[in-house]
């Protein structure tokens, strides 16, 4: 079974800047791939190996500017093709300058129904930049495929799928027919960082690169004009006088203040 | 018989002379099927290529006879020359007794081993004989109580030095029956081993030419039979070793650990890089394995060993050979070499510097680790982001590289030394490398040694476009990633006009001075501590000295490896009237456990071996560590209290100048 994967190649936090303005100088970052679709990628290619399927990755452009940011995309989806990709279908086009989840969401449907058609589709459980954990539940609207989200466990079985998801308090077991998107968290395995021999032989997998008018899309509107970081200051509030009973008193009830706590 | 001294040849044994001729066929036939089963397992091909013949032989006698390595260990290195000598001069005088008889004798009629030549001839025999002994007997006391605890004891080791006594005791009966059946007229103390068994021999009344023609059979055959078992036992070593190792001997200096000739197309060829099988194992590395003489000196000194860790050197090599030998065809790792046995190396050589054998473990680990490295498996997770923090970032932390030039610019608006341009021509070009750049700690080594520079009036500017050396690619085996890396810094390089490079951190100093000429560059590269003692030299610094107490700890990569030791005691010794050398100091410096990658991975397991260090530096009281490496700092920084220092040279120095104000 061909297994599809949704890639984002996410801007990288390591290297994150803002002006003095608190915006995000966006072209001056570089793209790495997002933290959870190597989780992606890493189940995508269990699954395809247990059933004798391809995965196929797919990916939009979203960062801008497109000729300056194309070498650091093309990197991203050869490291998803080094952690288990046979073929990769992206977009790339210079009309794009930024993307909100339905429009990637749109864009990639159109990937994937003319690229393979693949009845499962795995995708992080969010993007590390912009964490909107929407993509999957969009893009399964629009492909009309079923969809489970943050998946700690996946089996395929009888023509569907069997999920366990970690919403965070319990987990829960799902059954889901295929057709399906599948968001993933980090749980669900730990992939191994692609070594530079292994990206380099992934430079023989097939790439193929199309733009938004081949898709008979028309882009985005309205554009994004700028990103900015909102940023929190600590308030360091440092508790010293008491015992260590009163101290930890005083400080589960400020954080029980701050709402960090539930009583 | 004979009117003056000499031999008398094949006494009481004439009628089985014949014996001698027979067991040395049979013995070379077997010696040579042995040699001649590991010069084909090594090189493919008999006869093999032959070595450079004056290298050879200055090996062949620097380290084989005149034993430099095995000395370094007085103690059972001296035992070891005792038996060598030994069996050297027995050896001879045998060839020369043969060739007297089957040569000069039985063609010419005339014999060379006469009148005073013999006299001397048979002296030689006895102190050859009596050495050997003294020797074997040093070595089996040894192995009663003095012995390393990795050294292998098995029955079999105590059998050889056994077998070899008793040839020798045997050698000494005959001599002392032939001695007392004809010429304890005229011998006198010339065989005074001879002689003094012959008198106590005299008076028990045995069948003396019975017990002679018996002990003669035994006596050579057992020798024989040790000749033809060289190859086959611990033994191999006199022609493995000694001869092959020796001749053989890498000619690069043993600082630069090579590659693959074409990394790119190995990879192409084979799918992988380095060794994932015996058969990936080039010649000089599977000769080394049949080299090894097992004298766990090389355990001894490791850091891994001493911390608990899973490597012995000794051992892998040792179960790398047995693997050979049995013609083990499958992948080593792990199937048969668990994989924190390779990444426990420290790259510290310890292990190379002690060999007598010249085997260079570290460079078999490597090529071991790049095959793991090529499969992305067995590797610590640590070890891959080291890779792939280079990937992106050009440096093994995965620090934003945009940091790097604003401390760059920071150095240079502190300390008044220009970042180097285009088109600008330098005396030096400062390398501030990694470890220094992004610890802020370590920042501070840069900024005294730039101060004092500029101080002395030093021709120096700092190089803007650095990134990795590709140290810790090229240990950690991605050989990809780190010629990719050499390529980038060569053409970095080429942008500046500079004589010498300047580093403070001895991993790129030994790649940028050994390992870059492979690629077309040949820098002239000088360690800070090298330049701060020729200033110190020059008199364009003078410190004052205190009496503040100082313990210096060498760096692998800049003592052991690199051989520079004098300089920065140099400059300890300018600033303090208290310099406390650790117990391992030196050559035999022991590591600090960063090298070899594990600055950025850690195999958890037994202690760590900073902490080892931390404790040795420690015990000799002194209030301040000296180092000269940022990995070392660091390391130390970590384990230290309030109740020492660590500091680098350069940092001590600044200290010493500013009191003073400069000369």
């Amino acid at each position: 079974m061909d297994v599809g994967v949704a890639v984002k190649a996410a801007l990288d936090l390591n290297v994150l800047r803002s002006n003095p303005d608190g915006s995000v100088a966006v072209e001056n970052i570089p793209l790495v791939i997002s933290e959870y679709d190597r989780n992606a990628v890493y189940e995508a290619r269990r699954i395809a190996d247990s059933t004798r399927g391809r995965v196929i990755i797919y990916s939009f452009l979203t960062w801008w500017p497109a000729d300056r940011k194309e070498k650091d995309f093309e990197n991203v989806i050869r490291e998803a093709l080094a952690l288990g990709g046979d073929e990769a279908y992206v977009v790339v086009d210079p009309t794009v300058s930024g993307s909100e989840p339905r429009f990637t969401a749109k864009v990639l449907a159109s990937l994937i129904r003319k690229y393979g058609s693949p009845s499962l589709v795995i995708t992080g459980e969010a993007s590390t930049d912009m964490t909107s954990s929407s993509i999957a539940p969009y893009l399964a609207a629009t492909l009309g495929y079923s969809v489970v989200t943050f998946a700690r466990s996946l089996k395929v079985s009888d023509g569907g799928i069997v999920v366990e998801r970690d919403v965070e308090d319990y987990i829960e077991t799902v059954r889901a027919s295929l057709p399906a998107v599948v968001s993933v968290t980090g749980e669900i395995n730990s992939p191994r960082l692609p070594t530079l021999l292994q990206i380099r032989k992934a430079f023989r997998k097939p790439l193929v690169k199309t733009t938004l008018s081949e898709l008979g899309l028309s882009p985005m509107l309205p554009k994004y004009s700028d990103y900015r970081l909102v940023t929190v200051k600590r308030k360091r509030v440092i508790l010293e006088d008491g015992s260590p009973e009163e101290l930890v008193d005083k400080l589960v009830s400020y954080l029980v203040e701050e709402g960090v706590l539930k009583r | 018989m004979v009117e003056e001294p000499g031999i008398e040849h094949f006494l009481f044994v004439e009628d089985i002379e014949a014996l001698v001729y027979i067991t040395l066929v049979i013995s070379a036939a077997i010696f040579l099927y042995g040699l001649y089963r590991r010069v084909v397992s090594w090189f493919g091909t008999f006869p093999p290529p032959l070595p450079s013949p004056g290298r050879a032989l200055r090996n062949i006698v620097v380290y084989g006879l005149l034993q430099r390595r095995v000395v370094r260990k007085p103690s059972t290195g001296g035992m070891h020359v005792l038996v060598f000598y030994g069996f050297i001069i027995l050896f001879i005088g045998t060839v020369l007794r043969a060739l007297e008889y089957d040569i000069t004798l039985r063609f010419f009629g005339t014999r060379f081993l006469v009148g005073d030549t013999y006299l001397v001839f048979k002296f030689f025999m006895n102190i050859g004989g009596l050495i050997a002994i003294i020797g074997l007997i040093g070595l089996l006391l040894r192995r009663g109580g003095f012995k390393s605890p990795y050294l292998p004891d098995r029955p079999s080791d105590y059998l050889l030095l056994i077998t070899l006594l008793v040839i020798l005791f045997t050698g000494f009966l005959l001599d002392s029956i032939a001695t007392l059946s004809y010429r304890l007229g005229w011998i006198g103390l010339y065989d005074f081993i001879g002689v003094a068994l012959a008198s106590s021999l005299e008076g028990l009344g045995l069948d003396l030419v019975g017990l002679y023609r018996g002990l003669w059979v035994f006596h050579m055959v057992l020798a024989q039979l040790s000749v033809a078992l060289i190859p086959y036992t611990k033994l191999g070593h006199i022609v493995f070793g000694g001869i092959f190792n020796y001749a053989y001997a890498r000619e690069r200096h043993p600082a630069e650990i090579p590659g693959p000739e074409d990394p790119e197309a190995e990879a192409e060829e084979k799918g992988y890089i380095g060794v994932l099988s015996i058969s990936d194992l080039n010649w000089k590395e599977r000769m080394d394995l049949d080299a090894c003489i097992e004298c766990s000196r090389c355990t001894d000194v490791c850091p891994a060993t001493a911390s608990g860790k899973p490597l012995s050197p000794m051992h892998l090599i040792l179960a790398l050979r047995d693997l050979a030998r049995e013609g083990y065809e499958g992948e080593l790792v792990p199937e048969k070499i668990e994989p924190d046995i390779l990444w426990s190396c420290v790259t510290c050589g310890a292990c190379v510097d002690a060999c007598p054998m010249l085997i260079h473990h570290v460079e078999t680990i490597i090529d071991i680790r790049r095959g793991l490295v090529s499969k992305g498996e067995e590797v610590p997770e640590d070890a891959l982001n080291v890779s792939y923090n280079l990937m992106r970032y050009g440096n093994p932390m995965g620090y934003d590289p945009m940091e790097r030039a604003k401390v760059i610019e920071e150095l240079s608006r502190e300390t008044g030394v220009p970042i180097a341009e285009e088109g600008g021509e330098y005396e030096y070009l400062f390398w501030v490398g990694c470890q220094t750049v992004y610890e802020p700690a370590n920042r501070e080594i840069a900024k005294s040694l730039l101060s004092l520079l500029r101080k002395a009036g030093v021709d120096v500017a700092i190089m803007p476009d650095e990134t990795c050396c590709g140290e810790p690619a090229k240990r950690i085996g991605d050989e990809l990633m780190y010629v990719e890396i050499v390529r980038m810094n060569i053409e970095g390089f080429s942008r500046y006009r500079f004589k010498k490079l300047l580093v403070n951190c001895p991993h790129g100093y030994t790649v940028f001075k050994h390992e870059y000429k492979r690629y077309g560059l040949s820098l002239d590269v000088v360690h800070h501590t090298q330049l701060l003692s020729q200033l110190l030299r020059e008199g364009r610094l003078r410190p004052k000295r205190r009496d503040r107490s100082i313990t210096f700890h060498d760096p692998c990569y800049l003592g052991r490896w690199n051989g520079v030791l004098e300089e920065p005691r140099e400059v300890i010794r300018s600033i303090t009237s208290d310099f406390r050398e650790m117990p391992r100091n030196g050559r035999r410096s022991f590591c600090c456990g960063a090298g070899g990658g594990q600055m950025f991975y850690e195999v958890k397991r037994g202690e760590r071996i900073s902490r080892l260090r931390m404790m040795e530096a420690r015990e000799t009281g002194a209030e301040v560590i000296g180092t000269a490496c940022p990995f070392c700092r660091t390391m130390f920084l970590a384990e230290a209290n309030d109740s020492v220092e660590v500091l680098d040279i350069s940092q001590l120095l600044e200290a010493a100048v500013d009191e003073d104000g400069k000369a």
